[in-house]
């Protein structure tokens, strides 16, 4: 679905500030979110992503700018009246009350008829079945149960816009493969907007539409995921997305005759999957092996480069026969290369954006 | 002797301290006393062995015991209610986040530290004497006031409010526990549009009967034992017309103006076995109204 003007938006931020008294967190961030997509806040702690799904919440005041839902300004408008629902990262589940009442809560605040809340409970029970659980108490239920519950208080109220501030946080790491299944099988069954906070790229990675890239309350890139691991736009980008994170060299490290190639580049990014053992189109010479892990599909290496010692990571395919104290040389296709300026912003060529 | 032979030894002497008091200070006079409820005992001669006739005098032959009881269970019912409905709503007005919350929360912890002493109850004679504070100020309005304190109507009132006056405590517990309720509770009421009376009744208050369920059972077993104020306030007589004439008054009454020791331990053990049903009734009661998080 393309939707190219700005009014048909279901989320629209322009240049969204806050501020705690003189100190400001975020720095006017502009953003428009299209119908029926799934949008991941990723970024480090203290990046402002919480702050900014707050202020869209309408939990925290938005010091300035425009916020505009589905073409409504609703800077003031109170979080009830946003036709927002939201998943806190502690779930916030009532404790003496039971699964249903959870549930319905919201419902009987706005008045609705017993029968239309028990319908839209039973609905929202069985697309997260959890209808065996509606008469237990939040202390009797699991972990990922109570996820269960706290996604169920949102869709029952059948909000324009969905928002989850890091829901899978408190989850061990395989509840958090499944859940993240789950609630992309979710957003492609209700349709709706959804805005997800994370700080875990993995999970920005693989359920985003679009990635916004938080830094220091700016938003550093904003894209699909395949645009962020592909063209990260800065160093920081590049950094953040990708896991063993890309190896940043600055040219100063390489062997003379290699930087003398990238006479205008300050810093080369190459990831770890990228480069490979052998001949290639840029050599980087034989590195030292120092730390070799086995992980079955992949083998990671942790060396160092020649002459600069400059740490690097390799990851290569498959079960690799190889020791630490070993020698091993690497290279990377030009095409797998980054190239970043001196203030650390990507340097466009022809292969890539 | 070996090592693991001395440790349980060494582990007593450390206890020893706390030991003696507890035997020598608690426990012996508390099976002394109920020894003694069981005789007759007028401190000068031996303890004589009576049997229960102390118990069955009480209940079948002594009218200042029911009116005790009386005015006793009165004060409970009145005070205690009051004073958790005062600490909360103070708590809660103080819980909004005031500047200076520290300086008004000494300041209503205040009398709570005074309230007990022998120079608050005398206080509380002033105000509420016929020439009191109290009768002062409402003549500037053109009322008349009674004599509170001489007035068997209002005098058990005057206590009350004496009582009531003293909610720092239970003010401070609260305080806390309010604190305790994460804040993403009311954020997700309040997105769901729930009124502040609505979020109060049904998130705040809920979630808050662990700490209410506290205050109730320790205010409750507090206002059984009150004595010092209705001592003072009537010259520990209890009067007017034994209208404050306390449990705990008239059981000091019989032990240290009639020297009826014995009697006087009798009051005392079924006053402990009142408390003990009313706080195992509290629990029992408990797990219907209070809400445990986990």
């Amino acid at each position: 679905m393309t939707l190219p003007t700005s009014s048909a938006a279901a989320l629209e931020l322009t240049n969204i500030c806050k501020s705690y008294g003189d100190v400001p967190i975020i720095h006017g961030i502009d953003l428009a979110i299209k119908p029926g997509s799934f949008v991941v806040f990723v970024g480090p702690s203290g990046c402002g992503k919480s702050t900014l799904l707050r202020m869209i919440a309408g939990l925290e005041p938005i010091t300035s700018g425009d916020l505009v839902i589905d073409g409504q300004r609703m800077n003031e408008a109170p979080a009830s009246r946003r036709g927002i629902a939201m998943v806190f990262q502690s779930y916030a589940l009532y404790p003496h009350m039971d699964v249903y009442q959870n549930l319905s809560f919201g419902l009987e605040t706005a008045k609705m008829r017993k029968a239309e809340i028990a319908e839209r409970v039973s609905r929202a029970a069985k697309i997260l079945k959890i209808e065996p659980l509606l008469r237990r108490k939040p202390r009797q239920l699991s972990g990922g149960q109570r996820q269960r519950v706290a996604i169920g208080r949102a869709i029952v109220r059948e909000p324009r816009l969905f928002l989850f501030d890091e829901p899978l946080s408190n989850l061990d790491a395989e509840l958090r493969v499944q859940m993240r299944v789950e609630i992309s099988n979710l957003h492609r069954d209700l349709g709706t907007t959804m805005i997800y906070v994370t700080h875990d790229q993995v999970e920005a990675m693989t359920m985003a539409d679009q990635i916004v890239v938080l830094n220091g309350g700016r938003v550093e890139q904003t894209g699909s995921p395949l645009d962020l691991y592909n063209y990260p736009r800065n160093l920081f980008v590049a950094a953040f997305i990708g896991s063993p994170r890309m190896n940043i060299f600055p040219t100063s490290a390489l062997s003379e005759g290699i930087a003398g190639d990238f006479a205008t580049t300050h810093s080369l990014g190459v990831r770890p999957e990228h480069l490979v053992a052998g001949p290639a189109d840029v050599g980087l010479g034989s590195i030292a092996v120092e730390v070799v892990e086995h992980l079955g599909d992949v083998t990671i290496l942790h060396g160092r480069l020649p002459n600069s010692h400059h740490g690097v990571t390799v990851t290569l395919s498959g079960q690799v026969e190889i020791k630490p104290g070993a020698t091993l040389p690497i290279g990377v296709s030009r095409s797998n290369l980054h190239r970043f300026d001196r203030g650390g912003l990507r340097i466009n060529d022809g292969a890539k954006l | 002797m070996s090592h693991a032979a001395r440790s349980p030894l060494a582990g007593y002497m450390f206890l020893l301290p706390w030991l003696i008091g507890f035997l020598g200070l608690t426990l012996g006079p508390t099976l002394y006393s109920l020894y003694l409820s069981f005789t007759s005992y007028n401190l000068l001669s031996p303890p004589v062995w009576v049997g229960l006739e102390n118990y069955v005098r009480l209940f079948t032959a002594d009218a200042k015991f029911w009116a005790s009881m009386r005015v006793t269970f009165v004060f409970v019912i009145l005070s205690v209610p009051l004073k958790l409905s005062f600490a909360l709503a103070i708590a809660i007005l103080l819980d909004r986040g005031i500047r200076g919350l520290p300086v008004y929360r000494a300041i209503f912890y205040l009398p709570s530290l005074l309230g007990g002493s022998v120079a608050i109850a005398i206080l509380w004679r002033q105000i509420f004497g016929r020439n009191g504070v109290l009768n002062l100020v409402l003549a500037q309005f053109g009322i008349e006031g009674a004599s509170w304190i001489s007035d068997p109507r209002y005098s058990l009132l005057t206590l009350v409010a004496l009582a009531v006056w003293q909610f720092g405590s239970p003010m401070i517990i609260f305080l806390a526990g309010l604190r305790q309720i994460p804040t993403d509770m009311y954020e997700a009421a309040s997105m769901d549009g729930a009124s502040r009376r609505r979020i109060f009744f049904l998130i705040t208050l809920p979630l808050l009967t662990p700490v209410i369920f506290f205050n109730f059972v320790i205010q409750t077993i507090d206002a059984f034992k009150a004595f010092t104020p209705a001592f003072i306030v009537s010259n520990g007589t209890g009067g007017p017309a034994n209208s404050t004439l306390f449990y705990t008054l008239y059981l000091y009454q019989e032990a240290f103006g009639n020297f009826r020791m014995g009697y006087a331990a009798a009051l005392a053990w079924v006053l402990l076995v009142i408390i003990a049903l009313f706080t195992a009734f509290a629990f029992l009661t408990s797990r219907f109204w209070v809400h445990y998080d986990e």
